[in-house]
């Protein structure tokens, strides 16, 4: 049984107001909790393969939004990174436009369904206005959850 | 010179088939791939059901997207995923204005007839058949 995105993100890893500004340190800022956590073991690893993904596609995926992703041995399990930038970030988007709402997320390389599946239904949640519009305005971490456990119920 | 392809998806073996061969040929050219998938527009009124078949689709299509990014990061192709909803055709007609590709590459069963893709691309289109190592999908090619 797959898991729901509001279970794959550790509560400790919900950044309400990033500090960083530029992609690589948004990136660090994200992956720091989840190192903390014990979810990645080696943060110079998770962050190449991040940076190397980012090289190759725009993770920005438009309205705002950023899904950074790696599947990678540094990755004990498939867990996630919720941050918020108000001044957004350059994540290469398509549209051009900033992403003020950025998931990052990490996987190890033997979940590949776990990790497609999670992407998908991440990218699906976030095309929806109500939810990305609750999000920038989510005043606590409880909130955020809320709104994610609302939304993912279709 | 080739630098920019747009591969258009389904659900399709045959789209499977396309994306390998785009690839292919991407890490070939060096060139960047635009991954395409068009929802076409829901004619049903909107209740719990009909969104939550319409979420199911949607997600299905960026499983597929991902699946072939997946695939590009392992070949080193450059690659954006477009996931539209709309008139397919409508959609495809913006997406080549937008973009402007040098070459298409779709599936022989995609969701417009062949004839109608050549007419519509001022680019050069190949259609990829399914292949025995791409048979397998939910949809007769």
């Amino acid at each position: 049984m797959l898991k729901k995105v509001s279970e794959l993100l550790p509560r400790t890893a919900v950044i309400l107001e990033l500090a960083a500004r530029e992609k690589g340190a948004v990136i660090k800022e994200l992956a720091a909790p989840l190192i903390q956590a014990g979810f990645v073991t080696d943060e110079n690893q998770f962050v190449s393969a991040i940076l190397r993904r980012e090289n190759l596609e725009s993770t920005g995926i438009g309205f705002g939004v950023a899904i950074p992703h790696a599947r990678t041995d540094a990755a004990v399990t498939t867990v996630l990174a919720f941050g918020r930038s108000s001044a957004g970030v350059d994540f290469s988007s398509l549209d051009g436009k900033p992403s003020h709402l950025i998931f990052l997320i990490a996987s190890p390389e033997t979940m590949k369904r776990e990790y497609i599946w999670t992407l998908a239904k991440l990218s699906s949640l976030l095309r929806r206005d109500e939810v990305r519009t609750g999000l920038l305005k989510a005043q606590t971490v409880d909130e955020v959850y809320a709104l994610i456990e609302r939304y993912e119920r279709y | 010179m080739i630098e920019q392809i747009l591969l258009w998806l389904d659900d399709s073996a045959a789209a499977r088939a396309a994306a390998t061969w785009a690839l292919n040929l991407a890490q070939h050219l060096s060139a960047r791939v635009y991954a395409l998938y068009i929802l076409p527009p829901e004619h049903k009124p909107a209740t719990s059901r009909t969104r939550k078949v319409s979420t199911e689709k949607e997600e299905k299509a960026w499983e597929l997207l991902y699946e072939v990014e997946d695939e590009a990061f392992n070949q080193n192709v450059r690659i954006s995923l477009l996931l539209e909803s709309g008139e397919p055709l409508e959609r495809f007609r913006e997406i080549l204005t937008g973009y402007n590709p040098d070459l298409i590459v779709v599936g022989t069963a995609g969701p417009l007839s062949s004839e109608e893709i050549i007419r519509q691309s001022p680019q050069p289109v190949v259609f990829v058949k399914k292949t025995p190592a791409h048979a397998g999908n939910n949809k007769e090619d």
